[in-house]
């Protein structure tokens, strides 16, 4: 695996809690890019549909696994979603948001696509 | 002890998630972990039941608490660990009072944390089932067949009599000479009791010097007295819910005997020091070598406390009384000891079996125990012989008796030794005998008249 020259990510707690398996190391980035994925395609749809049960579900699912991967602006985005969620705040902030969530999601995908091919 | 895998289920519905906690819990190569991406899928599994269960708190198929619930019904054995995003304490409250072992929040530390939480479990785990297997031993160990080996008339007697103790909770006394097992009874009858999974507290009066005595047994508080430096419970609170054994009651000093009177009427303690009553609810075995009727005679036992501990009655027959037991035993003592110190298997030899039968045991069963112990260890061969049986001097004296000689044989064999002793000084003998010199020349002269072969014998 190359170095890491992104920012948007951050694999030290991953390799650390990999016991020197890079196979595993690259299996976690390829799952975290597919779920990530998935979860984002979820929360728009549902955004759409304003069906803001779901929203929070699925940004309950996609965010702690940011907090290992050292995605920390993606994660950051997505905890304001859960906290516009939580407080009821406008439909507009969480278009914003959502539409943050997913020009950050973009790039930590894209570069975790460049890191393990 | 071998210690069974432990089986480790993981429910979590975030793919990554579920890899990363089985990743790091597979660690372990003692663990054997699955994972299940929803609750629907876990509760239809029907292998392995699970020691420890992992749960995501917001399943999309059912809610934390549920989940939880059903767990814990389906597998009351199961720890479960919540792993949640959430990070709410009155979450958290409510879990861990609906039975949740920990709640571990999704944060960077939670590889430590969970090790950690599944380390504690499976420590209590191997204690639990440790306990467990102690627990049937002691049972097994105590079950009255196996504790109290005999089949003579008199030990099945007592037998009977222990089944009794078991199937009414009476307060019994035990009686016997040293060495007839009085203990050994006790933990059968509290072993096979209802008392049986709380505690046994044996106590042994004549140990406790009599000013400690109201302590030891009632316990005391802090600063009661010189030297209490904190609360201390006594014994008949320890025996709550199960067994107190008072060892050698004849013993105790008879100005605790009205306290002690008192405790057993009311079945309540006052520690020293303190004016609040505590119930106590344990059953009552005592045991003593004395004859407590003459002890109240004497003015040294009080007789309402007699009356109080009468109960049911057993005494323990002595050794010398329970005639084959005492080969039954032997056979016994010598396979313990010799699998207990990987010892080829012995027997006792005919004549060595006759010398057991012969003698008195004054210690009954506890110096039986140590005459074949020691035997198993002198005898270099398969078989135990006569002679490698040391029996105590005091009882020498018995065994020349059990030979059944003629007065005259024993008096010739007591006047051999003493003129063996000193050197044939007849005159010395005579003294130390406090007979004539002429009686020993007469006995000598009988000797040589009953001739050779006979005094050879002697």
């Amino acid at each position: 695996m190359r170095n890491e020259i992104s920012r948007s990510f951050n694999l030290d707690e991953l390799k650390g809690m990999s016991n020197g398996d890079e196979k595993f190391i690259t299996e976690m980035v390829t799952v975290f890019i597919k779920t990530t994925g998935e979860g984002m395609k979820k929360i728009e749809s549902a955004l759409k549909e304003k069906n803001l049960k779901v929203i929070a579900s699925e940004v309950h699912k996609i965010a702690p696994p940011c907090r290992h991967m050292g995605a920390m602006e993606l994660l950051h985005v997505l905890k304001k979603i859960q906290s516009n969620l939580h407080t009821s705040g406008s439909v507009t902030d969480l278009e914003n948001l959502v539409l943050q969530a997913r020009q950050k999601a973009d790039i930590v995908m894209n570069d975790l696509k460049n890191e393990v091919n | 002890m071998n210690e069974k895998p432990f089986t480790i289920h993981v429910i979590e519905d975030n793919e990554w998630y579920n890899k990363l906690l089985i990743h790091n819990l597979s660690l372990n190569p003692d663990y054997i972990v699955k994972g299940f991406l929803t609750a629907t899928e876990f509760f239809k599994y029907t292998g392995d039941a699970a020691d420890v269960v992992t749960l995501d708190y917001r399943l999309p198929d059912m809610d934390g608490v549920e989940a939880l619930q059903k767990i814990k019904t389906l597998n009351p054995d199961a720890e479960v660990i919540i792993v949640s995003e959430q990070d709410n304490i009155n979450t958290a409250v409510d879990l861990l009072k609906q039975g949740a072992y920990d709640y571990i929040v999704k944060e960077k530390d939670i590889r430590e944390r969970l090790l950690s939480t599944v380390n504690n479990i499976r420590k209590s785990a191997n204690l639990k089932t440790r306990i467990s297997v102690l627990e049937k031993e002691v049972q097994k160990k105590y079950d009255f067949q196996n504790s109290i080996i005999g089949s003579s008339p008199a030990i099945l007697n007592i037998f009977q009599l222990i089944e009794k103790a078991i199937s009414a909770n009476i307060t019994v006394t035990v009686t016997g000479e040293t060495g007839t097992g009085k203990e050994v009874v006790a933990k059968a009858i509290h072993y096979n009791s209802a008392r049986k999974n709380k505690p046994f507290v044996a106590v042994n009066l004549s140990a406790i010097p009599s000013e400690l005595i109201e302590s030891e047994l009632f316990g005391h508080e802090k600063g009661s007295f010189t030297g209490a430096m904190a609360r201390r419970i006594g014994k008949f609170e320890e025996a709550d819910g199960g067994t107190l054994f008072l060892d050698e009651i004849g013993e105790m000093d008879i100005a605790f005997q009205a306290k002690l009177l008192r405790a057993l009427q009311e079945k309540e303690i006052v520690r020293v020091g303190s004016n609040s009553p505590v119930k106590v609810d344990c059953r009552i075995i005592v045991a003593t070598h004395r004859n407590l009727q003459n002890e109240i005679k004497s003015g040294k036992f009080r007789e309402d406390l007699y009356y109080r501990l009468f109960g049911l009655s057993i005494e323990l027959p002595p050794l010398r009384e329970r005639g084959k037991d005492i080969l039954i035993l032997s056979k016994y003592f010598i396979e313990k000891f010799c699998k207990e110190n990987n010892l080829k298997a012995k027997s006792l030899s005919e004549a060595a079996q006759k010398k057991l039968l012969a003698y008195l045991f004054p210690g009954n069963v506890r110096e039986l125990k140590s005459i074949i112990e020691l035997a198993v260890v002198m005898s270099a061969a398969d078989e135990i012989q006569a002679n490698e049986i040391s029996l105590t001097a005091a009882d020498v004296v018995n065994d020349v008796l059990n030979e059944e000689l003629t007065m005259k044989d024993y008096e010739l064999r007591i006047l051999k030794s003493y003129l063996k002793k000193y050197n044939d000084n007849i005159k010395l003998v005579a003294e130390k005998l406090d007979i004539g010199q002429s009686t020993i020349y007469r006995i000598l002269k009988n000797i040589e008249e009953r001739g050779e072969e006979k005094s050879a014998k002697l």
